[in-house]
């Protein structure tokens, strides 16, 4: 009921999308460690849906991309391809950086309006 | 000089961390043993990730200072999210909250929960509020004292099955199943009327309010939508009394339909209607008969009516398929539904609470200070 509880989802949902982005990109930098499986679950939530086989992140996290990005089908498609593609391209690592950015300015606002620092 | 700066505050984190710990290792309360333990776990993951980021920072710094501060931002929320309501509930939760945890634990059985039931605490500084990380319900700090709106925790009870926890629970798929398919078909059907819009270059205003509608719809309107028909589905009447004692105390708009940016809550009038057609369909009529003329009643008196963005938004054809949808949902995980004649245990109290005020609203006061004593009563006497 409270508009506390609602807003404390949209939360948390933008701090998970948000650290996958952020550890999405950090997967594509040179580090001593790399995270492909980040990349990934990343690229799963890029995936294409169909009825009665679901995935209910992949629908909210592309409505994201549709709605504050203008994503078309062609848009998800190309970027899914390219982060399973052995090397990632310049483009790609700046389209992660519009959408970590996006994700960013989001959660930092819902998490202002909760009363965060 | 930026980078001393962000690494002195990295290492704040890990320690603010590392002290929270020291305080949930050694609360002794042991009715909050669940939080207790959650505090514990997250602070664990969380430090484990700070540490992984100390080891790496100045690699990222130099590569890409703003993925840097991301990522130390990410983790310094989510500390501040442990300290400010997993801790902060250890630390100043009154011993009274064992009757409202006791009493939603009641719920939880009577009604076949299938996941487990939250603790509550009471320290909200705002109406009733969930929150899916600690499993914990926050409500005022004399709620455990009045009954009317007790309905709204069926409401929150539904949060948690929705909660990526339970993501790969067997006994939950048919629920998520039900909930994601109602999800694709809103997203696609808005979306259809998006693409045609745009084949026709339509008007700009248009687009803008069908897109702020696709983002509200998906997950939370519907989301939304579910909890409200959890707790008409589980505990009946109440549920819609209890909303519109709450909307009386609100100053909005009930038929506010956005048009420019997405808004978390649908308007409170498609909510109500969402409610009424929960209750018709499990046999309600009276009630529903009589909570809808309360509702125009209350409507007509704020001055407000319906306008043309709302009919759009919320058909009723929309709105049976989300109910027929939701009871569905319901029905797969064996939830018990609620049936005219047919309550006990707490919701029969609280039906018998809206019954009681609707037939002297003025000596109600006397009667739910009774009433409140005998639950705590029953509910001590089921607990021993």
């Amino acid at each position: 009921m409270s508009g506390d509880t609602r807003l404390s989802v949209v939360a948390d949902r933008l701090d998970e999308y948000g650290l996958l982005a952020a550890k999405a990109r950090r997967a594509t930098l040179s580090l001593a460690t790399p995270d492909t499986t980040s990349i990934s679950a990343f690229a799963d939530l890029l995936e294409p849906q169909e009825r009665d086989n679901v995935a209910l992140d992949a629908v909210v996290f592309q409505v994201f991309l549709r709605t504050r990005l203008g994503f078309k089908d062609a848009d998800l498609r190309d970027l899914r391809q390219s982060l399973l593609d052995d090397s990632i391209s310049e483009k790609t690592s700046e389209r992660l950086k519009c959408i970590a950015e996006s994700l960013e300015r989001e959660r930092a606002a819902a998490r202002h309006r909760l009363g965060g620092a | 000089m930026v980078f001393d700066l962000f690494l002195g505050a990295l290492l704040q984190v890990k320690k603010r961390a590392l002290h929270l710990q020291e305080v949930a290792v050694t609360n002794p309360r042991s009715d909050l043993r669940d939080i207790q333990r959650q505090c514990i776990e997250k602070l664990k993951q969380t430090l484990a990730e700070i540490d992984g980021l100390i080891v790496e920072t100045e690699t990222i710094w130099r590569q890409d200072p703003s993925l840097a501060l991301d990522l130390y931002r990410h983790l310094s929320d989510q500390v501040f999210i442990i300290e400010r309501n997993g801790v902060f509930s250890l630390i100043h939760s009154p011993e009274s909250d064992a009757f409202l945890t006791k009493l939603i634990q009641q719920v939880c059985k009577d009604i076949g929960f299938p996941v487990l039931a939250p603790n509550v605490s009471q320290t909200s500084r705002t109406h009733y509020r969930f929150e899916r990380q600690f499993n914990l319900m926050f409500v005022p700090p004399l709620e455990s004292q009045f009954l009317l709106h007790l309905p709204d925790l069926y409401h929150e009870l539904c949060h948690p099955l929705f909660s990526k926890e339970y993501k790969q629970l067997p006994s939950l798929q048919p629920f998520r199943t039900q909930f994601s398919n109602m999800m694709l078909d809103r997203t696609q059907a808005l979306s259809q009327q998006l693409q045609m819009l745009d084949r026709r270059e339509g008007p700009a205003e248009e687009m803008l309010r069908l897109n702020t509608w696709l983002a509200s719809w998906a997950p939370d309107w519907l989301e939304e939508f579910y909890c409200d028909l959890f707790a008409i589905f589980t505990l009946g009447p109440a549920y819609a009394w209890a909303n519109c004692h709450l909307c009386l105390k609100l100053q909005e708009n009930p038929f506010a339909t956005p048009s420019k940016g997405k808004v978390e809550h649908p308007p409170n009038a498609a909510r109500m209607s969402i409610m009424l057609m929960g209750l018709r369909r499990l046999g309600f009529d009276d009630a529903a008969d009589g909570c809808s003329a309360l509702w125009a009643d209350q409507v007509q008196t704020t001055g407000y009516s319906e306008d043309m963005a709302f009919g759009q938004c919320f058909t009723d054809a929309v709105l049976e398929d989300v109910v027929s949808s939701a009871f569905k949902a319901f029905e797969d995980i064996g939830l018990k539904r609620s049936e005219p004649g047919k309550h006990a245990s707490v919701a029969l109290c609280l039906n018998q609470a809206w019954d009681s005020f609707w037939a002297d609203p003025e000596g109600f006061g006397e009667w739910e200070t009774k009433a409140v004593t005998h639950l705590q009563k029953e509910l001590a006497g089921a607990a021993s």
